[in-house]
């Protein structure tokens, strides 16, 4: 009996259901299809090059850090950070679906399977991709740390890196599991929501900000000072690891080893537990009972569409529809938005915890680091949303925008303004209210938010135009979300560290120079949403829908 | 072969199934109606172990659905009303899933797999994914679906749906062919004139309670009706039919 199916068959589930549930789910991802058509070829969407690319390109980074941080902790301990955050972005945005996907069930309720069966092999799925992140993303580091501190710490770093992969996979999916145990059906998705936001929070929260908060500062300038506070911060517990492997086994290291140990045990127990529920009925329960209906009140019946609202572009109106409905019943859409909100507000606070408002010159290498988080962080959120307004469970229902008199570039031109008057301008108030506080200077803060807004709004439109879509037309893919992440981080990073602040420091010299480019960036913007128009309108005209 | 006793379902306040009696025998097509809501699909969730029920009990095939819920699939084919599907993977992979699913033998699952296919006429599309397969192709997959391991019991919800008049002919001979073998099968159809030239018996349901139990005839004399469709509009509708069809056509304008 080979050794996978004694293990399989010690967790009480059926080996060959597992071995034919799990091909048939990796097949189900590697092939996710699109009901369009451009041209003679239909628009596929599987797990692909950006995948492999964009992890290959973090590994890259991550080893790079570890080849110049000049001791094996400090830079094992960045390296992890990234490669965690990245694997954990990439369960919250891609891989939820593992236990809180209600689609499996009216496939595979009916079926002959244990719920050990079907759980085990959802984890299988789950533990594959997170393995080929953690090889893709710690691979290369682990050349460096074999070059650079030999065979032990290599085995160290192995071990590492294997067991941090290990706990995110096991701490995200013990708290869906333990979710579905304890929340009723009918209140599941909204508890699959909260614990989304509190999850990524304290992701992002931990990355961004405890090291601030425990004096470290381990994620913007690279320098560990060694405290035991440091064993706040998870990275650091496996970054402990190659050292003890090369011989050293201090305070922190004994602690940190402990802790992994610890954790790992307690949540395998806890897991294991979990795993002789009935998970596809409480995923069923959730189907069948749907949301809660509101009642409603002799008001709400009455309520006529505000005036306001009626004179807005039909198109706009139809997005902002389509928008809210996505995120209160679409669970992959709104576990998305539930994800980028804490990332955007994690980022915005660094300037806070770094005390800008008594170095408020954006001249010194940490303001600068500090500030185009800032920036950062209002380009990343809208970019973000909107390339997940292409993607719906229900995208075939998009038959609609083609079966219709309805103009599909309109819809996709109002999709950008959309993101922006829901998501990106509430945003800016808060980032324009966040600059004036620390820069003390309300005027200075408001026109830096507002040239801040109009690069993003223009930088929506240039993604847009690079990749057109037709609203929530698309099924959403397994294991690209993160990889776009990745992507939108970077040209996020680009404008916002390279483009915004020398642009930003000039129109801010005098009142006439902002009004000059002000002006200039509107006119811009404008121009963007003409050429985008037409872009998408020939584009659509070569989609065809045959799903 | 099937039964349940004062069966109910509720979710929360809202009563979806209350106090169901049904009993269908080895070798009996029952014809299982009710208008949209009324319960049928909750019913059959119950039955095929998918939900489980508030109170009452139910068995299939002689085992209990809430206590054995797996020895019941085991012993079941079902084609969903829904007829969800994994679309990325091809006709062939889908049905080989079930197959494994249900441990068959894989030799013998991939010869009846293909047979069934070809039977259906679908084998030229079996290396093709099923997003790409119409919605009656994808209804021939799932009926084939249900037929792998020669279930006991069949569950059916509008098995009928998207099938043109050839495959729907071959399902409805098929059906007999079946009952004549033993095998028990619970219909759910809105297509009237078929339930009523299928079915053994009909069980009509309206809020989650039965209305009417009998063979189509005696339902419709019963009711002081002509036939099944107008019983059945009697039992369950709220309305005069020409009554909404006129406000239909006055809200139009």
């Amino acid at each position: 009996m080979s050794l996978v199916r004694r293990g399989v068959e010690a967790v009480g589930a059926d080996y060959h259901q597992w071995r034919v549930l799990t091909r048939a789910m990796l097949k189900v991802d590697m092939r996710s299809t699109s009901p369009l058509q451009v041209g003679d070829r239909p628009q596929r969407d599987g797990v692909g090059l950006t995948f492999f690319f964009v992890h290959g390109f973090t590994g890259v980074a991550a080893a790079v850090v570890v080849a110049f941080v000049p001791d094996l902790f400090g830079g094992t301990m960045i390296a992890m950070s990234i490669i965690m955050v990245l694997l954990a972005t990439a369960l919250l945005t891609d891989y939820q679906t593992v236990v809180s996907s209600p689609a499996d069930f009216e496939v595979l309720g009916y079926q002959p399977i244990s719920s050990r069966t079907y759980f085990l092999s959802r984890l299988t799925n789950l533990m594959f991709y997170a393995g080929l992140i953690g090889v893709l993303t710690g691979g290369p580091s682990l050349l460096v740390v074999f070059v650079k501190y030999g065979g032990l710490a290599l085995a160290g770093w192995l071990i590492a890196l294997a067991t941090a992969v290990f706990w995110v996979v096991l701490i995200v999916t013990t708290g869906y599991a333990a979710m579905l145990h304890v929340v009723p059906p009918d209140r599941l998705k909204r508890g699959l929501g909260y614990l989304q936001l509190l999850t990524s929070t304290a992701v992002y929260g931990s990355f961004f900000l405890l090291p601030l908060l425990i004096g470290g500062r381990i994620a913007v300038s690279f320098v560990v000072e060694a405290s035991p506070w440091l064993l706040l911060y998870p990275p650091v517990w496996f970054a402990c690891l190659p050292r003890i492997a090369t011989g050293s086994l201090d305070i922190l290291d004994g602690f940190s080893l402990l802790i992994v140990v610890g954790s790992i045990a307690v949540m395998a127990g806890m897991a294991r537990g979990r795993l002789s529920l009935a998970y596809t009925e409480r995923l069923g329960a959730l189907l069948s009972s749907g949301t809660r209906p509101r009642r409603k009140t002799g008001m709400a019946r009455r309520r006529r569409i505000p005036r306001w609202r009626a004179r807005l572009p039909p198109e706009l109106a139809i997005m902002a529809t389509l928008i809210r409905a996505q995120f209160r019943h679409d669970m992959r859409f709104r576990m998305v938005v539930l994800s980028a909100f804490p990332l955007a507000l994690c980022m915005l606070a660094v300037p806070f915890l770094r005390q800008l408002e008594s170095a408020a010159d954006e001249i010194g290498l940490d303001a600068t680091m500090a500030m185009g988080l800032v920036h950062l962080s209002t380009i990343l959120l809208p970019l973000t949303l909107l390339d997940n307004l292409r993607y719906s469970e229900s995208f075939r229902a998009s038959w609609i925008f083609f079966s219709t008199p309805s103009d599909p570039a309109r819809l996709t031109v109002q999709a950008v303004n959309c993101t922006a008057i829901l998501f990106l301008f509430p945003y800016l108030a808060m980032v324009a209210a966040a600059l004036s506080w620390i820069f003390e200077d309300v005027l200075r803060g408001v026109s830096h938010a507002f040239l801040l807004g109009l690069s993003t709004v223009a930088t929506l439109q240039l993604a847009l135009l690079c990749t057109p879509l037709v609203p929530f037309s698309e099924p959403p893919p397994k294991g690209r979300q993160s990889g776009r992440h990745v992507v939108f981080a970077i040209v996020a990073s680009l404008v916002g560290y390279a483009a915004l602040p020398p642009l930003i420091t000039f129109a801010t010299l005098g009142t006439t120079v902002f009004a000059v480019v002000s002006l200039v960036m509107i006119a811009c913007c404008v121009l963007l949403q003409r050429v985008l128009a037409g872009r998408i309108r020939q584009r659509v005209e070569r989609i065809e829908f045959v799903g | 072969m099937i039964e349940t006793k004062v069966l109910g379902k509720s979710y929360g306040k809202k009563v979806a199934l209350t106090g169901l009696d049904l009993s269908v025998a080895p070798g009996e097509v029952l014809g299982f109606l009710g208008p949209n809501g009324a319960g049928k699909s909750t019913t059959v969730k119950i039955l095929t172990g998918m939900i489980k029920p508030t109170s009452g009990t139910a068995s299939v095939a002689g085992h209990d659905v809430v206590r054995n819920p797996l020895e019941v699939k085991r012993r079941i084919g079902y084609v969903p009303e829904a007829g969800t599907l994994f679309e990325a993977l091809t006709g062939k992979e889908y049905l080989s899933m079930v197959a494994g699913l249900k441990a068959l033998d894989p030799t013998e699952s991939a010869n009846r797999i293909e047979e069934l296919m070809d039977l259906f006429d679908i084998a030229d599309a079996a290396d093709s994914h099923l997003g790409e397969y119409s919605k009656g192709m994808k209804q021939k997959v799932l009926i084939g679906a249900a037929l792998l391991g020669n279930p006991e019991v069949l569950f059916l919800d509008e098995p009928l749906n998207g099938l043109d008049t050839n495959a729907g002919a071959v399902v409805k001979q098929l059906l007999r062919e079946l009952a004549a073998a033993n095998r028990t099968v619970l219909f759910c159809s809105h297509i009237l004139e078929v339930v009523e030239r299928v079915c053994d018996r009909i069980l009509i349901i309206d809020a989650g309670r039965r209305v009417a139990e009998g063979a189509a005839r005696e339902i419709a004399t019963d009711t002081g009706t002509r036939n099944l469709e107008e019983a059945f509009i009697r039992l369950t509708g709220v309305r005069e039919t020409a009554d909404v069809t006129r406000d239909m056509l006055a809200a139009l304008q």
